[in-house]
């Protein structure tokens, strides 16, 4: 049994096919039964390895959180004390390191998940260090340009690194963008110059969005290709 | 007010998708009765994702022409706006096939139509508004053999899905609507005052437009095969309805023209009671016909939608009818049984077509 089960997961391996396993386990004197049983445990421990993968990224994603949120807490409570330089100096530093930190952990270990973990934490950095910095450096600006540069952010990192949750975390912040905006136009029509002074970030947020979608597009399956 | 607005809005997104992420596996599930043959509307993650990000630049671009409009002090005015970005996007969708924003341009065609008309005969009161909603059920059956003719083109395949299920689903609610209390209320109120062709020519002719449209599609579907000859029968049939009743003078429905709930069959005219039945022997042969196109068609998923909506049909009915004239306990007893009993016979007539189907296909391959 044990034979079977290893000599099923080398030939799987190896791309052979379930049929051509089958017809050579059954010329060796093998029965049905023998194989099939020999099929179920080497599927349950795939399916044992993808459980414990996920468990790996839950357990991961989680640690990523308590950390952000205890740095969070303490830079929080010393906010106020922090002169400006130091305040920009450490969303900044945090943020390449977060990057850093990921892209090591990604590229150049087998912990890919902890590196995908942490350069998306970075990339929620840069977007929460965009306001910081605009409200340390008393920027004028409508909020909803922060969200617009933050989700330009969000994609070239994603096309840079190939991680989808910046892609999905830039789709969400354009329905954030968009749901807020047109509430703003339905009630601020008359102040049009309040609005048109966006009309630069919009475009960006047209071109970026078309680009990501252009491009994503352009990377689907070719067995979809009768569709385009 | 203006926090509580701005609170909705920022606040409604963000709760909507994490509940559409929470409860996806569910969505799917239900998704699935639409479930063409196994054709999904979207072909894997990165198909959704490019969709998404594609549709939201083409709303960003319109946001874009919207600000831009009113920057430069209105010289379009918006409906005509509107209209320009519909057709921008229908452009776009057929040409990056992105079906987020073909569904879009679709709807905000059918409100650029309904803000066009009504734009044209908002100073006149006197003016009936029935042959709006005929209007949008033009639309709707226009979509519904567009879709037909659609199917030809695998390309075009996830956005006849579209067509089809839009063209279905306002011509069912709209019948069914107007089979109800709060319906027929409704339509009385809307064919008070002198029909719309005594008002603006411009929206006569927009609805004509409409139904030259509608009958010129019908009629090249069929000589070309690319609608079955039943769902022809159809389609003529529902776009002559909704033209008579557009053309016809004032209806009088209720006595004293009475539209509030005082007592509804004690306010009732004659040609109220002649509508009601019209209205419920249309709805209900309209859902029983979408089952039976299912049949002929061998779409299953469409077997589905008609079943589904002829359950919520006999439901919504019984509780119109007999929530007044029953006691309450005996009323809800009474609507414990007929779910039972509805849902026992309905599911037994779905697995009936749905193995005849299956069975049909099985010869076919043998």
């Amino acid at each position: 049994m044990h034979s079977v089960a290893e000599y099923i997961k080398t030939a799987l391996s190896v791309g052979k096919s379930k049929e051509d396993i089958y017809k050579d386990l059954l010329n060796n004197g093998f029965t049905i039964e023998v194989i099939e049983t020999g099929f179920k445990s080497v599927m349950s421990e795939q399916q044992k390895n993808v459980i414990q993968n996920m468990v790996i990224r839950t357990i991961v994603v989680i640690g990523a959180l308590f950390v952000c949120i205890g740095v969070f807490a303490f830079i929080a409570s010393n906010w106020s004390v922090m002169s400006d330089f130091v305040k920009t100096a450490c969303i900044v530093i945090f943020m390449i390191l977060l990057y850093s930190v990921g892209w090591y952990f990604r590229e150049r270990t087998r912990f890919s998940y902890v590196g995908s973990s942490l350069i998306f934490l970075g990339t929620l950095i840069y977007g929460a260090g965009l306001f910081l910095i605009a409200q340390i450096f008393n920027i004028r600006s409508n909020w909803f340009v922060g969200f617009i540069l933050w989700m330009l952010g969000a994609v070239v990192m994603g096309f840079a690194v190939e991680i989808y949750w910046l892609f999905y975390l830039a789709v969400f912040l354009n329905f954030l963008i968009i749901s807020v905006y047109i509430f703003n136009i339905i009630l601020d029509y008359q102040q049009n110059l309040y609005l048109t002074a966006d009309l630069v970030y919009l475009s960006l947020a047209v071109i970026f969005s078309f680009i990501s979608g252009w491009v994503i597009k352009k990377r689907i399956q070719p067995e979809f290709k009768d569709f385009y | 007010m203006y926090y509580l607005l701005n609170d909705i809005f920022i606040y409604a997104p963000i709760v909507l998708i994490l509940l559409l992420f929470l409860f996806r596996s569910l969505i799917k599930k239900s998704l699935s009765i639409i479930n063409a043959d196994n054709f999904n509307l979207t072909l894997s993650k990165k198909d959704v994702l490019s969709q998404l990000f594609l549709f939201q630049s083409f709303v960003f671009f319109s946001l874009f022409l919207f600000v831009f409009n009113m920057k430069l002090g209105y010289p379009l005015p918006w409906r005509s706006l509107l209209l320009l970005v519909s057709v921008i996007g229908l452009v776009f969708a057929y040409g990056l096939k992105v079906v987020y924003v073909l569904i879009i341009s679709l709807i905000s065609l059918v409100v650029w139509w309904v803000l066009e008309v009504v734009f044209q005969i908002v100073g006149d009161s006197e003016v009936n508004r029935v042959f709006i909603f005929s209007g949008i059920s033009f639309f709707s059956l226009i979509y519904f053999v567009v879709g037909r003719i659609h199917e030809q083109n695998i390309k075009f395949k996830r956005f006849s899905l579209v067509y089809l299920i839009f063209g279905i689903i306002y011509v069912t609610f709209v019948l069914f609507y107007f089979s109800t209390k709060a319906g027929l209320y409704n339509f009385a109120k809307q064919t008070q005052g002198t029909p719309f062709y005594y008002s603006s020519w411009v929206s006569v002719l927009l609805f004509v437009v409409l139904l030259i449209t509608l009958f010129g599609l019908t009629f090249y579907s069929l000589v070309n095969n690319l609608i079955h000859k039943y769902e022809f029968m159809m389609v003529l049939i529902l776009g002559l309805f909704f033209a008579v009743i557009s053309f016809l003078p004032e209806q009088r429905i209720f006595k004293d023209h009475a539209y509030y709930y005082k007592d509804f069959y004690e306010d009732l005219l004659p040609a109220g009671f002649v509508w009601i039945i019209v209205f419920n022997i249309f709805s209900f042969l309209e859902m029983v016909g979408i089952i039976l196109l299912g049949y002929l068609r061998k779409e299953v998923w469409l077997v589905n939608i008609g079943i589904f909506a002829l359950f919520v049909f006999m439901i919504v009915k019984y509780f119109d009818w007999f929530y007044s004239f029953l006691y309450k306990s005996l009323f809800f007893i009474g609507a414990g049984v007929l779910l039972f009993v509805l849902g026992w016979l309905l599911e037994k007539g779905r697995n009936y077509v749905i193995s005849n189907l299956k069975v049909e296909s099985e010869q076919r391959f043998q």
